[in-house]
């Protein structure tokens, strides 16, 4: 496969990735543009022999490239780390795309990835485990804990979209 | 009196939620950034242009070429010898009187031929 060809299968996943992470387009754009250039710079460091997909090596290195800048410039313009409140009333306003961004910037980071790599990107459970570089039974954890907070988070939205009691 | 009966989602009902936030598109000036077209001069792009051709018609193509070089050369040197040939047969032939000198002592002997002795 061409870089040009990896590019066009996976930046869009990758972007998306670094967004759910970041939740700054600009910021994911330039970790894309980062993350492809190293690969097309070496692409010899994947070794499909490890048993990798390539669409793993290029997230780990988007991920590796988030965290960095996380550590060197802070979480400075992210939603997260803020107490998220959809009410009832406000739900039929709120765009369900936006509250769900929020919900999710709402919890922990190292759930937030779990979430992003196991929910949105569809990686396995191992997948995940081993390029967050802990066992199955932490990420199965970090799911559990993240799907009871955001349960109860979005619960208010879905009441209004529908789901629960129209009365 | 509050109707809103605290109920917290069910696990499908909690995929639909999370599977509605969408991200951006990745902007399309991503690729170009990753793959820059460069402004190369026309001559320089031709002289690092590159073909791709099966490896059976290049050496189709050698043999063809080396069987062309040996034809031409052996026409070459047929001709060039032919030539010389010719020259050399119609060239006037050069005498010169260097180092030429006269008979110190004549001796003349007479051959009588066969039917002068009759």
């Amino acid at each position: 496969m061409t870089p040009e060809e990896a590019f066009d299968l996976h930046h869009q996943a990758v972007f998306s990735f670094v967004y759910r992470l970041t939740r700054r387009a600009d910021l994911a754009e330039d970790i894309t543009q980062d993350c492809f250039l190293a690969y097309v710079r070496s692409p010899e460091r994947f070794d499909e022999g490890r048993g990798a997909s390539l669409k793993t090596y290029l997230i780990a290195i988007a991920r590796n490239l988030a965290l960095k800048h996380v550590r060197d410039y802070g979480r400075e313009g992210q939603i997260g780390d803020t107490e998220v409140m959809i009410s009832a009333e406000s739900g039929q306003a709120l765009d369900v795309s936006t509250a769900v961004e929020s919900a999710v910037a709402s919890l922990p980071p190292l759930q937030q990835e779990a979430l992003a790599l196991f929910e949105y990107e569809g990686f396995t459970l191992e997948e995940t485990a081993a390029m967050l570089g802990t066992d199955v039974g932490t990420i199965k954890s970090r799911l559990h804990r993240a799907r009871e907070r955001l349960r109860q988070v979005l619960a208010p939205l879905e009441r209004v979209g529908g789901f629960h009691g129209e009365s | 009196m509050e109707n809103h009966e605290r109920k917290d989602l069910t696990d499908a009902e909690l995929d639909v939620l999370l599977h509605a936030w969408q991200t951006p598109i990745a902007p399309a000036r991503l690729r170009s950034a990753v793959f820059p077209k460069q402004s190369v001069a026309w001559y320089r792009r031709w002289l690092m242009a590159s073909i791709r051709i099966p490896v059976p018609v290049a050496i189709a193509l050698s043999v063809l070429v080396v069987m062309a070089l040996w034809q031409w050369g052996s026409t070459r040197e047929r001709a060039g010898a032919e030539s010389a040939r010719k020259s050399f047969a119609s060239a006037p032939p050069t005498i010169t009187f260097q180092g030429f000198l006269p008979v110190a002592e004549l001796r003349p002997r007479i051959i009588r031929s066969h039917h002068a002795r009759n």
